[in-house]
């Protein structure tokens, strides 16, 4: 039991932080005209590292956020989110996850399937075609941010993960009488 | 199955390694389900704004402390330049407004006889307003451009309440929350706002558009007649006919219009009377507009 309070209070720390740090980046560095996609790094970061559940239930947050602080529809970055995040948990441990290569491997398809995601759902309602135009202003930019973004989240993940699992292998060996 | 394995799965008739497989399909049905109802609707099937407001706007009060400390420190540093750039500029702009005054008598004339005969005495300014601080930006993606605001319907703001800020229009309330409420920007892709020329009343329409926005600081206008008279710097505002806006908010000044390849019908450009990539400070008016009152 102590084990899941742990894990889901890191997790809603981080989602916490990521929301409030994407959301206020525009205002504390003037220059960055779009905010980078944290909430996305964190989705497919804990996906990879903590297997498809720990993905679902943290990209079912994020969509959840961005959706109720969106005032648009719902469901509509949940789904996205839901599916990064599980998709991502079926890479997990596939490969070796000390690279730098490879989350900036990840975030670019990610990012990529999200813009595709959000452009394909959202020219219903835009009522616009010039793809040129977004992938030039918004979904470039955006990429970019979150690429550079994603070399600091994904370590301080990285290393949440090892503390954990460190953590949770000692509780294990440790005889229950200590505990 | 046999009754082991059942046991073993907490009493569910599927194996445990099916379970994320199935939560997953029943959560991309609502929210497909969900998204459909909207489709249809145009309004949410269920709200969680209330709930995520209450975890995270104790936080977000935090981050504005922080937030204006280091907006204070960069604001002394560009000081200087801005003051420099900003007495050059002035000059310029002295000698140019200098003569625009006369021609402005008569447009102030001219509005004061058109608002007599449209009866438009009151302008937004005469509207009770409520002052919000912006916590959220770009809580919908980078696609859409949405702000969250720290007042909502405690404070007696409803959806679709006009928001302004600087003079200028900045959008609607597009869901309000307990103390908190959602404004959608003028300039998204789907918003579109009938306006007029202040001094000639001629009706356009001005088109949201994030992208031109984002390249060139512009949205479109559209819709306009061939002899519209729309010099450079001409004042936009709101229209009678909007249904959603009051009328005589500022939205913006022309920048250039071009005649269509029609021959009929004109296009061109308009610069925001606002900063929206800077907004920390919203008025929201607090009366709805209410068609055939």
């Amino acid at each position: 039991m102590k084990k899941y309070l742990v894990r889901g209070g890191l997790l809603a720390v981080l989602i916490t932080a990521g929301f409030l740090l994407q959301t206020n980046l525009p205002g504390l560095i003037p220059l960055l005209q779009v905010s980078p996609n944290l909430l996305l790094i964190i989705t497919f970061s804990v996906g990879f590292l903590r297997g498809k559940i720990a993905g679902m239930i943290c990209g079912f947050i994020c969509g959840i956020l961005l959706d109720s602080f969106g005032g648009g529809i719902l469901g509509y970055y949940t789904l996205i989110f839901l599916y990064i995040g599980y998709l991502n948990g079926l890479l997990a441990r596939i490969m070796v996850n000390d690279m730098i290569l490879l989350p900036l491997g990840l975030c670019l398809i990610n990012e990529i399937c999200y813009s595709l995601y959000v452009y394909i759902f959202g020219a219903f309602l835009l009522g616009k075609s010039n793809f040129g135009d977004y992938l030039r202003t918004i979904a470039m930019p955006e990429l970019i941010t979150t690429l550079f973004c994603t070399i600091i989240l994904y370590g301080l993940i990285l290393f949440c993960n090892r503390k954990l699992e460190q953590r949770e292998k000692a509780a294990i060996e440790r005889p229950a009488l200590l505990r | 199955m046999n009754r082991n394995e059942e046991k073993e799965n907490g009493g569910f008739p599927v194996p445990a390694s099916a379970m994320p497989r199935i939560v997953l399909f029943l959560l991309t049905i609502c929210c497909v389900c969900s998204m459909g109802y909207y489709y249809l609707k145009k309004e949410n099937v269920a709200s969680f704004t209330q709930a995520a407001g209450l975890i995270l706007i104790p936080f977000q009060k935090g981050i504005n402390s922080i937030g204006s400390f280091v907006f204070d420190l960069e604001q002394d540093h560009l000081e200087m330049e801005a003051a420099r750039e900003e007495i050059r500029s002035l000059r310029e702009e002295n000698a140019r407004l200098a003569s625009r005054i006369e021609e402005q008598d008569r447009m102030v004339y001219d509005y004061r006889e058109a608002e007599r005969l449209l009866e438009l005495k009151d302008t937004y300014s005469s509207y009770d307003t409520i002052g919000a601080n912006v916590i959220f930006k770009n809580a919908s993606g980078n696609w859409y451009s949405t702000f969250t605001i720290d007042r909502g319907s405690a404070d007696g703001l409803e959806k679709n309440m006009n928001v302004i800020a600087d003079g200028g229009l900045v959008g609607y309330i597009s869901e309000a929350g307990l103390h908190h409420a959602v404004v959608s920007t003028i300039i998204n892709d789907s918003i579109n706002v009938s306006g007029m020329q202040m001094s000639t009343r001629d009706s356009c329409m001005v088109l949201g558009d994030l992208t031109l926005m984002r390249e060139k600081g512009v949205l479109r206008l559209d819709y306009m007649k061939e002899d519209f008279e729309a010099e450079k710097d001409a004042v936009i505002v709101t229209s009678r006919i909007s249904d959603r806006y009051f009328p005589g908010i500022k939205i913006g000044y022309v920048t250039e219009t071009w005649l269509n390849q029609d021959l009929l019908t004109r296009s061109g450009y308009l610069k925001p009377a606002v900063d929206f990539e800077h907004i920390d400070r919203v008025l929201v008016i607090t009366e709805q507009k209410r068609i055939n009152d």
